[in-house]
């Protein structure tokens, strides 16, 4: 035999109590339905703390929801939920999975599980959820969006191309995805597309300065600094909080020759984040050009300590280092950005 | 009209550039009346000084020695600062030739020519803007018929400031090093001639060599002759002079040397300049000899170089026909060894001013010279042509800091294009002319920036990822409550009992509480649509079950079921409820089992107990078959018991058919009720 259940509640702390009037001090106890209604009551106040941020309150009315009915899948799913909201992926991914077994072919189960993957690093796992979501219930645009977003970081930029142009169909206000599909572009080469796509992220949501940052950086790219300057400088007044845009209108600066608001925008840009390798190269190549090769090679030490596997930095130090006449400090400069993957580097090794 | 303009000019360009004239001081008795001695000193060192100044060349730095004396004694003789100006200029040290012109002007040296000179001084000091001023300034200075003789000269001079300009604007990428003092001296030192590996040189040196060294009446200075230092790793050793072979007692100067270092071209002063061989076997060098009377003929030939094959030479001579002073010509070697007529190189390479220390690359093609035209700035500049496609290239200048605005001359460079000699005077050398070397970096290597890429968005501001599962709406379903009390049957005293509730069709005990123990009240809150079963025990009380069907409704419903339990007397019957046989049947419906589990828990509690089970049935059928029915029934609750371990001997049964009615027969309701299976105390 099995036992289903035994509770022993006293009345006066139910609120059944006040709907059948049952005399002070009798015990009531109630079965089957009433208990389903109170699973249900439970779940719904855990999304309503949900809703609240509240993901402790959550996750305890989740908790008594599924302990008193352990077939209740939404309460599994929203609890996983609240499990990713506090970075307990595998949690999630367990209450996820028991969702899928509670209520096979549920899509929003697959797509929560491959974001749960993602998080965790594991991009295939990811992307097969994604997948069946996608196959499950093909309107969910998120499901598509990072369905593209993994095949953009597993390097496939075309099927990139194809899932944010699904997103767009679905969600033409959707700026990310023209952000994404603008990236996308921008690695396969076809930078008039990127930017065309980043131009109408920012239409869509003005607020995106990493938007025009892309933008700056591909205008650079075909050098032209002054375009570039432009969008670095709109970016900013965004967000002047973000210290590689800092770094990087001072890259363009830095093309530009105009070297010392060049060295302001490195130096504001180290002012904001002290351990940003990137701006200390930038500074180095800037003091290169006014000639001060030794404060210059400082600068490439400071982003070396900083990051010991920054070939750029010892590939610009090599440079400043020949200036210096050190001409073994620089072939062994050149030697360890070769080995760091410095394509520059490798021409200067013999 | 034309003076009073040049006056004003004259005199607005004084105002204005420096700040008004002071008064000239002569070396004359009556500036200096109380200082008798000392001017008859100073005066004795301007003499001396003078003497060397007109001889110039290498004498101004000598008469230089004397002039600064007597300047010590009389700083404000306007000539007296016009020609140390001059010697400074004619040095190393041509920076601090400008204080002296500045100072010539200010005490107003009855000269213009101080005006293009501070000019040249600004020029050579890469002070062009200034230098350009001067220039300008002199030329406006001059009278007509001195601009016929001056203006090309002038304008030469402006043309090459703003050459230079332009060149340091863009410098060469190159390290230019003083040979060392191993290689320069005091003296002039300079035509450093390498083969393709540079590991062997020779240059030309006017520092005194011998015993008697003797000096060249013209320009004053010792004459020339080839040194050959040791190349040991990266340094050169102290040179050694190449002997009677190759130096004579006039003037013999590195000229050219093949790429294989075993040819040495010289120059030789005599008859107006010519062009010598010697060939290294190994051991020593061959005595010099004319290389060709076609090459040396009626002019003067200075620079020479041969192609790899050693079949050309290219040469630098004065020789008519050429479109300038000194021109670059070559010539073939015929089968014979024969230099054929030479040939012009054209005028994309040699111009109207003068080309000078020609040098071929041991890739055959690439031409180094020097010229004081094309794009100069100033003095000789080095240039570089191509052989390409039967045609010189457009010479290109090798640009600032090689060239500077004083003489850049006798350039050759490795095979490999990393290295280079050239002589030129700079401020840092050791005297006069000097060697010095040319690392050259290549061309400039790209910076590399590493941008911040953000080209993910959700990377950057994360999206709301979140797909939520929404809230459910709660139906409620009118529940069923059945409450009651337990009482004693005698006493009607209330109970405390154990109630148990089964779902009879899923064989599930759904709760078990007590009944409250002052009260003996209980209730229970039940979804409709469901038989359910109960059974109720308390200690002392004989085991008491119930069957409820109870009904789906859409409405909150109640039912009162007050239950009295009889003391456990031997005798007493109860029928139990919840125990279900198959139509016709006596095998036992799973639904039982609830119920009979409970009944089996009282035997197991109470050890001294023994009952009889007895089965009933209505009166439909015939007798014998009720009774069978009845009996196997009552049987079968027997076997169940027994099966779980209850002694048989605790245990009767019997069936009674339709002979022991409870209700009546006449309707379905009784009939069900008649239907039954009771137990009796039967021991205890």
């Amino acid at each position: 035999m099995k036992v289903y259940i035994i509770l022993l509640v006293k009345i006066f702390m139910l609120p059944f109590f006040l709907v059948y009037s049952q005399p002070e001090g009798t015990d009531t106890i109630q079965i089957g339905e009433e208990e389903a209604m109170e699973a249900e009551k439970l779940y719904n106040e855990g999304v309503a703390y949900f809703h609240e941020e509240e993901y402790s309150g959550a996750m305890q009315k989740f908790n008594e929801a599924i302990s008193i009915r352990d077939d209740f899948y939404l309460a599994y799913y929203n609890r996983g939920l609240t499990k990713y909201k506090q970075e307990d992926y595998s949690g999630a991914i367990e209450d996820f999975n028991q969702t899928l077994e509670l209520k096979p072919g549920k899509a929003i189960a697959y797509y929560s599980l491959g974001r749960s993957y993602q998080k965790l690093g594991e991009l295939e796992e990811a992307q097969k959820n994604y997948s069946l979501a996608i196959e499950s219930d093909e309107s969910i645009y998120l499901a598509h969006y990072y369905h593209g977003k993994v095949h953009f970081l597993l390097d496939d930029y075309e099927k990139a191309i194809d899932d944010f142009s699904n997103v767009i169909n679905m969600r033409a206000d959707f700026a990310y995805a023209y952000h994404d599909r603008g990236s996308a572009k921008a690695k396969m080469g076809d930078t008039t597309g990127a930017i065309s796509d980043y131009q109408q992220a920012a239409v869509l949501n003005p607020s995106m300065y990493f938007t025009y940052n892309e933008i700056g950086n591909l205008l650079k790219q075909q050098e032209k600094y002054d375009d570039a300057l432009e969008y670095f400088t709109t970016a900013l007044r965004i967000n002047d909080s973000e210290y590689y845009l800092h770094s990087n209108r001072a890259m363009a600066l830095f093309h530009l020759e105009r070297y010392e608001e060049a060295l302001e925008g490195f130096n504001k840009a180290i002012e904001l984040n002290p351990e940003y390798v990137a701006a200390y190269n930038g500074r180095g190549n800037v003091k290169y050009r006014l000639n001060k090769f030794e404060e210059a090679v400082e600068d490439y030490n400071k982003a070396i300590e900083l990051k010991p596997g920054f070939g750029e930095a010892y590939y610009n130090r090599g440079i400043s280092r020949e200036m210096l006449r050190d001409p073994e400090g620089a072939e062994a400069d050149w030697k360890k950005a070769a080995e760091l993957g410095v394509k520059n580097a490798k021409q200067y090794n013999d | 009209m034309y003076y009073i303009v040049k006056l004003f000019l004259i005199g607005f360009f004084l105002i204005n550039s420096l700040q008004g004239v002071a008064q000239n001081v002569e070396f004359t008795r009556s500036q200096f009346p109380d200082d008798r001695r000392e001017l008859r000193e100073a005066r004795r060192n301007l003499r001396q000084g003078d003497r060397l100044f007109d001889m110039g060349g290498g004498k101004y730095s000598l008469a230089l020695n004397y002039y600064l004396k007597a300047q010590e004694f009389n700083p404000d003789n306007a000539w007296l600062n016009y020609k140390i100006g001059v010697c400074y200029l004619n040095s190393i040290h041509h920076k601090k030739a400008i204080e002296y012109f500045e100072e010539a002007v200010r005490l107003n040296v009855p000269t213009l020519d101080v005006y293009y000179k501070l000019g040249r001084a600004f020029h050579l000091n890469k002070k062009f803007d200034k230098a350009i001023d001067q220039y300008t300034f002199y030329r406006q200075s001059l009278t007509p018929g001195e601009l016929i003789h001056e203006r090309e000269k002038i304008d030469k001079r402006i043309a090459e400031c703003n050459n230079a300009k332009e060149l340091v604007e863009n410098p060469a990428r190159v390290f230019i090093d003083n040979a060392g003092s191993n290689i320069n001296s005091n003296y002039d030192d300079y035509s450093p001639v390498i083969n393709a590996d540079g590991t062997k040189m020779f240059f030309t040196s006017r520092r005194p060599i011998g015993n008697r060294p003797r000096t060249d009446r013209n320009d004053h200075k010792y004459y020339e002759n080839i040194l050959k230092p040791r190349k040991l790793n990266d340094s050169w050793e102290n040179p050694t002079e190449m002997g009677r072979r190759i130096n004579s007692r006039s003037h013999d100067a590195t000229a050219g040397l093949s790429h294989d270092g075993n040819t040495l071209l010289i120059y030789r002063g005599r008859r107006g300049g010519d062009i010598f061989i010697s060939e290294f076997d190994g051991e020593s060098w061959s005595r010099a000899s004319q290389i060709s009377r076609a090459i040396n003929s009626n002019c003067r030939v200075s620079s020479a170089t041969l192609s790899p094959d050693g079949n050309t030479l290219y040469f630098v001579s004065d020789r008519e026909g050429g479109y300038g002073e000194k021109d670059i010509w070559y010539s073939n070697r015929g089968e014979r060894g024969r230099w054929s007529e030479p040939v012009n190189l054209g005028s994309t390479v040699n111009t109207e001013y003068k080309e000078k220390s020609v040098f071929m690359h041991p890739d055959g093609k690439t031409l180094y010279f020097s010229s004081q035209g094309h794009n100069s700035m100033g003095g000789f500049d080095i240039f570089k042509t191509q052989y390409i496609g039967g045609r010189w290239t457009e010479p290109e200048n090798l640009g600032y800091p090689i060239n500077t605005p004083d003489d850049n001359l006798f350039f050759s460079i490795t095979e490999d294009g990393e290295t280079g000699f050239y002589s030129t005077r700079r401020e840092d050398g050791y005297g006069g002319s000097d060697i010095y070397k040319i690392t050259f970096l290549g061309p400039e290597k790209p910076m590399i920036n590493t941008p911040e890429r953000k080209l993910l968005s959700s990377v950057v501001m994360p999206a709301d990822d979140i797909i939520m599962a929404d809230e459910v709406e709660i139906e409620v379903t009118p529940m069923t409550i059945i409450r009651g009390t337990i009482t004693d049957k005698e006493t009607e005293e209330p109970l405390s009992a154990t109630i148990e509730l089964f779902d009879n069709e899923e064989d599930i005990l759904l709760a078990q509480f007590s009944s409250d123990e002052e009260t003996g009240e209980y209730a229970i809150s039940l979804p409709g649509g469901k038989n359910y079963g109960i059974s109720v025990q308390a200690e002392d009380y004989m085991f008491y079950s119930e069957n409820i069907d109870v009904i789906e409704s859409k409405v909150q419903r109640e039912i009162i079921n007050n239950i009295e339990l009889q003391k456990v007397e031997i005798g007493e019957a109860i029928v139990l409820e919840n125990i279900f046989f198959d139509t016709g049947a006596s095998t036992l419906r799973a639904e039982s089992y609830a119920e009979l589990g409970v009944l089996y828990q009282m035997m197991v509690d109470n050890p001294n107990l023994k009952i009889k089970i007895s089965g009933h049935t209505d009166d439909r059928g015939g007798w014998d078959l009720n009774k069978r029915l009845s009996e196997d029934r009552a049987r079968a609750v027997v076997e169940f018991l027994i099966d779980r371990g209850i002694d048989p001997d605790r245990l009767e049964y019997e069936g009674y058919a339709y002979s022991k009615p409870i209700a009546s027969n006449e309707t379905e309701e009784g009939r069900q009720k008649n239907r039954r299976t009771e137990f009796e105390i039967i021991e205890n």
